[in-house]
């Protein structure tokens, strides 16, 4: 079902509020691949996939908020996306794992446009990151 | 206004080659509900000491009303004998227009 992304939320369990968020990257889990062609390989090269799968980052545009400290980097912490809910009544999708802020920058400054930044997180791979659909509460 | 307040650990699951396996992610969500309401899903709360609240959206995109975010204050401040949490979601101006009773009950339609 397609649905837009407005009413979706990033809690950070330690960090908490980091603004208004204006929108939430997508968050891929990648694995890579491994050449395995040899002399004998025809055609095309071949590949076996990589032993271990990145976790994924996140980017995140943010009003940036003067009236509240600027959040660390490095804090290992729960992070959460919640998702919009499709069928009222529900309890939303969420995708949560641990990792750390790893970007966070003061605005560009200038006449007639909004100070908006953009945050990164990394998920850490230790815990999670895991999906879950939208349920029935 | 007599709202209940349920804090349920959040558990996910994650892929492996034995299956999916269920991963709890050390907090908790918090569900509240209204006698004969229906339960709903209003944030979540680290289970370390001084976590935040991070309060979701209601389901028609608006924030919580204050005065609902009080009592799952009190009520995670009870449970969790920690009386020093703080609001992770940053003050929004309210619409003064809407009543708190709407803000509740809009959502059980």
């Amino acid at each position: 079902m397609a649905d837009t992304g407005n009413g979706a939320t990033l809690a950070l369990a330690t960090t908490g509020a980091i603004g208004n968020i204006r929108n939430i990257g997508e968050v891929a889990r990648e694995l890579g691949k491994l050449e395995d062609s040899h002399l004998g390989t025809t055609s095309n090269k071949t590949y076996i996939p990589d032993d271990l799968a990145e976790p994924g980052e996140i980017e995140v545009e943010v009003e940036f908020d003067a009236s509240i400290e600027l959040p660390g980097v490095g804090t290992v912490e729960t992070v959460t996306i919640t998702y919009p809910i499709i069928t009222d009544g529900n309890t939303a999708a969420n995708h949560a794992g641990t990792g750390f802020l790893t970007r966070v920058p003061t605005p560009l400054l200038a006449n007639g446009q909004l100070q908006v930044v953009r945050v990164k997180i990394a998920f850490d791979g230790k815990t999670g990151p895991t999906f879950t659909a939208e349920t029935t509460p | 206004m007599d709202i209940q307040v349920e804090l349920r650990p959040h558990i996910g699951k994650q892929p492996t080659a034995f299956g999916p396996i269920e991963v709890e992610h050390n907090q908790w969500m918090i569900f509240a509900r209204r006698e004969g309401g229906p339960m709903l899903h209003v944030g979540y709360v680290g289970k370390q000491p001084n976590a935040p609240i991070n309060f979701l959206r209601q389901p028609n995109g608006q924030p919580w009303p204050e005065a609902v975010k009080e009592i799952v204050r009190q009520a995670i401040a009870e449970e969790c004998g920690d009386g020093s949490r703080s609001e992770a979601e940053p003050p929004e101006p309210e619409d003064p227009e809407k009543s708190l009773e709407e803000d509740i009950l809009g959502d059980e339609d």
